[in-house]
């Protein structure tokens, strides 16, 4: 059966997790997301491999939602590796970090990022950062598919 | 003078008669018709206008010519002087000496300075003597030999001489003179307690004897070209010199250098100054300067893991900010029915210390940031800077009544981003303090205190009493309950970092009840009010 996936959300953090997932079901959004927690399953996930090989997938993925403080393999590694192959390349991928470090901002940039979002720490604003996220990228950006 | 013995020699032709024993110039027999006209009429004058002393002498060593100076310079009339003995014009002590040369002189006369190398002296009629320089010829007639002496004071000279020889002793400096070919022609006392010689084992010997052998065979060569351009310098600039001293130890030196004109030949000063002390200071300094550097350098390094920590600490400390504000938010909007009213107040009060915790992390941050951004001055129009806060906040103070009073400001060099957050702070905390107020009163403007610009903000709020005054700019210190005046403490503290890191000054001036004003400089002392 085909996986129907729009977002690929990474992020480590349960609670974060669960309060982007609230933020986002709050409006009661159709997309379908998936959750990943480090950076090694994310990249399996987007490459088809080790667990994630031969999966089967339909060719709807939109965005990816990538947190940088990630085990395994760290967001800018993961970053690195999407924005360098050549197929992978095109998907939008936006920052959702605690960072406001302008070393992190810059590297993402220079990495390919598409979009740099600090994560607020006011419950409110931080609701309409992520319904602000799904607004733009998913309904007003246009997003071609990456998997043939 | 030498007009004189030109003239006196023509007199030698001239005289007949030898018979002078008796009489002055005045009494002079000779064949008058022999003498040209004007030499007879002005001899005597002509030699009585010679500024120097005359005195011809015979060889019983009787006075038998004088001229006028004589009269002055000895004090005696001519007629005391006519046919007394040469003695009676040379001090005592000198007298038999004098007989001596006189003898010597008869036996082999020919034109000279007398006593060369003596110090000679001359006795008036007082009893007082003086220093003189005499030159000698003879005049040989028919009746003998005459000795002519011509005889001048050199007092004045002699002192001027003493003089420099006073300033050469009381000069701190070694002073050594040298003339062109490298001899030592003067050295004062300094220069023999420095290098350990007596005058006497100098005078006359090379100055390469004061200089280390290895420095010998340029030395001669930097002379010359002393003297092929002498003028008033310090030596080897640039270069290491050494001296030498007499038991063959050495010692690091700075030497100044000018010329010296005499009469007969150029001559050059050295003053020679041992700088071993200063070398040893200067290494010294040197020494520690470089403990500074490696000290400075610690305590960058240990200010840089200061502010990376507190950085990253706030900077950690912010997802689990996020995470307890949105938990206790879902709680209170799903769960709001389903709670009674004092645990919505509980999740309230969460949410609270989540707030105040998030400020002060942001606080903290901006703190630690402070630390290591170097400072920007750029022209900053002050007046502009607080209008455009005041702008900013309106949306803030919309519900407010306050009364702004912004006094006009000058432009400074300063840091605008930084300063902008000082006026930031202290308008904030004007517009806090000032809540209870109706109307709210907040003064803004400078004044010129003991030559500086100093900024004030001043309000009518709830005040505060002085002696916690030293409490106020300290990071986390609050007068205030945080239920009263919300605050983390440290915004009075980022400002004084501010204020600090311009050089300048910040103080305040409060009464409880009545408000406060605070008072900043920017720069350090003495700026000389601009605007």
């Amino acid at each position: 059966m085909a996986e129907t996936i729009d977002v690929l959300l990474v992020d480590d953090s349960l609670a974060d997790v669960t309060l982007t997932l609230r933020a986002i079901q709050a409006e009661e959004f159709p997309q379908k997301f998936k959750v990943l927690r480090d950076g090694e399953e994310a990249l399996n996930f987007l490459f088809r491999q080790g667990p994630y090989a031969g999966r089967n997938l339909a060719s709807s993925l939109k965005l990816v939602i990538l947190d940088l403080k990630l085990p395994k393999v760290n967001g800018f590694e993961v970053l690195k590796t999407i924005k360098s192959d050549p197929e992978m390349k095109i998907i939008p991928v936006v920052i959702l970090t605690s960072s406001s470090q302008e070393s992190d901002i810059r590297a993402s940039y220079e990495l390919g990022a598409n979009s740099y979002i600090q994560k607020p720490v006011n419950y409110d604003e931080f609701r309409t950062v992520i319904q602000r996220i799904r607004e733009y990228w998913l309904e007003v950006n246009h997003m071609m598919s990456v998997y043939k | 003078m030498q007009v004189a013995l030109v003239l006196l020699h023509k007199l030698q032709q001239k005289i007949y008669d030898p018979d002078l024993s008796a009489a002055g110039f005045g009494s002079l027999r000779m064949n008058r018709t022999d003498l040209p006209d004007w030499v007879q009429g002005n001899l005597r004058a002509l030699l009585d206008a010679v500024p120097d002393a005359i005195v011809v002498v015979n060889e019983a060593g009787k006075i038998v010519i004088v001229n006028a100076q004589v009269e002055t310079l000895f004090r005696y009339t001519r007629d005391q002087l006519l046919g007394a003995p040469i003695n009676s014009l040379v001090p005592e002590r000198y007298r038999e000496r004098h007989l001596k040369h006189r003898e010597d002189f008869f036996r082999d006369p020919h034109l000279r300075a007398m006593g060369m190398g003596l110090e000679l002296y001359a006795l008036r009629s007082d009893g007082s003597d003086f220093p003189v320089e005499i030159s000698l010829s003879h005049l040989a007639t028919g009746s003998g030999t005459f000795v002519i002496s011509i005889i001048r004071d050199i007092s004045s000279r002699r002192r001027a001489e003493e003089q420099f020889r006073g300033l050469l002793e009381s000069a701190p400096d070694a002073m050594v003179i040298v003339d062109q070919q490298g001899k030592i022609v003067l050295v004062n006392s300094q220069t023999e307690k420095l290098f350990g010689y007596g005058r006497n084992e100098l005078l006359g010997h090379s100055v390469e004897v004061l200089i280390p052998e290895r420095f010998h065979h340029v030395h001669p060569g930097h002379r010359a070209g002393f003297f092929s351009d002498p003028r008033v310098r310090p030596m080897g600039v640039g270069l290491e010199l050494f001296a030498r001293r007499k038991d063959k130890s050495e010692f690091p030196v700075e030497i100044s250098l000018s010329p010296l004109q005499t009469t007969e030949r150029l001559l050059v000063t050295a003053a020679i100054r041992d700088i071993t002390d200063r070398k040893q200071i200067e290494a010294e300094i040197r020494v520690l300067n470089e403990e500074l550097q490696a000290r400075v350098a610690e305590l960058a390094a240990s200010n840089r893991e200061l502010e990376a920590f507190s950085y990253s600490v706030s900077h950690d400390l912010r997802a689990p900010l996020r995470q307890i504000d949105g938990f206790s938010k879902i709680l209170l909007e799903e769960g709001y029915d389903s709670l009674s009213p004092e645990l919505r107040q509980c999740i309230q009060h969460i949410r609270q210390g989540t707030l105040n915790m998030g400020r002060l992390v942001d606080d903290l941050l901006n703190f630690s940031r402070l630390g290591r951004q170097p400072l920007q001055r750029h022209t900053v129009d002050m007046h502009k800077l607080v209008n455009g806060l005041i702008a900013e906040m309106q949306q803030e103070v919309q519900m407010r009544q306050i009364q702004w009073h912004i006094h006009p400001l000058s432009t400074v060099a300063c840091d605008p981003v930084l300063v902008k957050q000082v006026f930031l702070n202290l308008i904030s905390n004007a517009v806090k303090f000032t809540r209870p107020r109706s109307p709210a009163v907040i003064e803004i403007g400078q004044d010129c205190q003991d030559d500086q610009t100093v900024f004030w903000v001043k309000d009518n709020g709830v005040g505060f009493n002085m002696k916690y005054s030293d409490k106020l700019f300290g990071v986390f210190q609050r007068l205030h309950l945080q239920d009263e005046f919300e605050g983390t403490g440290v915004g009075l503290a980022s400002v004084q970092r501010i204020v600090h890191k311009h050089g300048g000054q910040i103080w305040v001036e409060a009464e409880v009840d009545r408000g406060a004003t605070f008072f900043f400089t920017l720069v350090p002392a003495g700026d000389n009010c601009n605007g």
